[in-house]
């Protein structure tokens, strides 16, 4: 059985001494493999990621009681959405898969002048669109949808061709490039909708936002966090346990579809057709929960540290959200306080704490390969364990589980008190995991660690 | 290409995990991350995270042993 296919590793050196030959102080350990993620880049996407992020979640604590009400057609309620969903979700997902290709598929992006200028692009269309949204300005709107959608093609144009030439593990890019697509198709329905708030044709409201919604947080990020998290899940929590192959085939032609079909249904006005879109999606989130609970049972480590904290968060929020979308299906708008509880249980609890626990494990890691990998050997070099800060981690970890806790029962029960203690801590997770990430540019910088160093 | 099987200092970890999937609870007790560092050679790992190399060849020996 091949157990990680993700992990192949073209050169293997054989005829290696056994006695550790360390490299000379300040020379560089050369990476077997062939193509190196630029740690610039990726970093960069997290950074300006959890800058959205912060924005969020200050909006989301200012905004609480209008989603305690269910007000989820008041412009600051969208403008809010889209700076989690574009600003936050998208850019450190993007910056995730420009790690992820060469370190996964063998291949890097086509070209790094492109990605520079998406993730430039991609802030600007944010800023324009949340912007825009905020303001009531169609038309800044517009300009806003028009950048991104330069992005987002700059995005798919340097990365998705990639996955032909992958020398391996071309399932994975399969998923990320179905998730484009769900991108693509959830841009479009936002044209339809910009260009119905311009006057230039007219469209049925709900059922397109409801569609773009599902486009966006069910064929987009869902899709790439089943990826990618069918694949890093098990390996944080050191299961021994792979994704079959055969639910690896099928997940995201399941998922697909099931979002196809729920955003056609959604746009005709046609019930059964939603309903049928509803009912796969609800069955390939419960799929992915139940391998989700194998992973957990079989990790190798029983107590959790924050990144699988915050991945166990992840998978508990996709099971609540499964009932709790199924329910705001059923009541539809009459009850708009549960629709809004689920989107915030799949937008905040799924993607946002899946974000954040896959955080604190990939950017410790690549911060010390890129500040320290050549300085191993010299005094004061601190060792890869001293980038985690224990108690800021838990800190997020604890905070974004009962800020959830607090926040989406609260909404879901209207009250705007326990909607705002919700949000206020979940922002402190939000607020922990920026302190942690910006500590581990600072460790050996002023003086070397007291302790947790190299000898 | 053909792997040795033998663990020695100079495997990769993703080499390690994949030819033997029993060494992988040994790097996830370690906190070694196979997603970001597994193109690096054991012993780079093991003086990266302040781990005794040979302690650690040897943990992987009797997870891979079973």
């Amino acid at each position: 059985m091949v157990f990680w296919p993700v992990m192949t590793t073209p050169a293997v050196p054989m005829a290696r001494p056994l006695t550790p030959a360390l490299p000379a102080a300040g020379r560089s350990l050369p990476i077997t493999g062939q193509v190196i993620p630029s740690f610039p880049l990726v970093g960069s996407h997290f950074a300006l990621g959890f800058g959205w992020a912060l924005a969020g979640a200050v909006g989301l604590v200012w905004l609480a009681p209008q989603l305690a009400t269910g007000s989820f057609l008041d412009p600051r309620v969208l403008a809010l959405t889209h700076l989690c969903t574009l600003g936050f979700l998208t850019t450190v997902i993007t910056g995730v898969l420009y790690q992820v290709f060469p370190a996964m598929l063998g291949i890097g992006e086509r070209s790094r002048p492109v990605a520079w200028a998406a993730l430039g692009l991609h802030a600007l269309g944010t800023a324009l669109l949340a912007g825009g949204l905020l303001l009531g300005q169609r038309y800044l709107q517009s300009a806003g949808w028009s950048v991104l959608f330069v992005a987002v093609f700059g995005t798919a144009w340097n990365l998705l061709p990639q996955r032909r030439r992958a020398p391996r593990n071309r399932q994975l890019g399969l998923y990320v490039s179905y998730a484009h697509i769900g991108f693509g198709c959830a841009m479009l329905v936002a044209g339809v909708r910009i260009g119905d708030a311009l006057g230039w044709w007219t469209t049925p409201r709900l059922g397109l936002i409801s569609a773009h919604l599902h486009l966006g947080l069910a064929g987009f990020v869902t899709m790439t966090a089943f990826g990618l998290g069918s694949r890093m899940i098990p390996m944080f929590y050191g299961s021994p346990t792979p994704i079959p192959a055969r639910l690896d085939t099928w997940m995201p032609r399941l998922l697909g579809t099931a979002v196809l079909v729920y955003a056609t249904g959604a746009v005709l006005g046609a019930a059964p057709l939603a309903w049928a879109g509803t009912t796969l999606m609800a069955t390939a989130g419960a799929l992915f929960c139940w391998l989700g609970l194998g992973w957990f049972r079989t990790r190798a480590r029983r107590a959790l540290d924050p990144a699988t904290g915050l991945l166990t968060l992840a998978l508990a929020s996709l099971a609540a959200a499964i009932p709790l979308g199924l329910t705001a299906a059923a009541l539809g708008p009459r009850r708009p306080g549960v629709l809004v509880a689920y989107v915030l249980a799949l937008l905040l609890g799924w993607a946002g704490a899946l974000v954040l626990g896959v955080s604190f494990r990939v950017l410790p890691t690549l911060t010390w390969h890129h500040r320290f990998a050549t300085r191993m050997g010299r005094p004061g070099t601190p060792a890869m364990p001293a980038m985690l800060h224990r108690g800021l981690g838990i800190t997020a970890a604890v905070a974004g589980a009962l800020g959830l806790l607090v926040l989406v029962p609260g909404v879901a029960a209207g009250s705007a008190p326990a909607a705002r203690a919700g949000a206020a801590l979940f922002t402190l997770a939000i607020t922990a995991t920026i302190l942690h990430h910006l500590r581990m540019l600072l460790i050996g910088r002023a003086r070397p660690a007291a302790s947790g160093t190299l000898p | 290409m053909t792997h040795d099987l033998a663990l020695h200092p100079g495997m990769t970890v993703g080499t390690v995990a994949e030819l033997h999937p029993a060494t992988l609870p040994v790097f996830t007790r370690h906190g070694i991350d196979l997603c970001c560092g597994s193109r690096r050679s054991l012993e780079f790992v093991a003086l990266a995270h302040g781990l005794d190399l040979a302690g650690l060849l040897t943990e992987l020996e009797a997870a891979r042993a079973g």
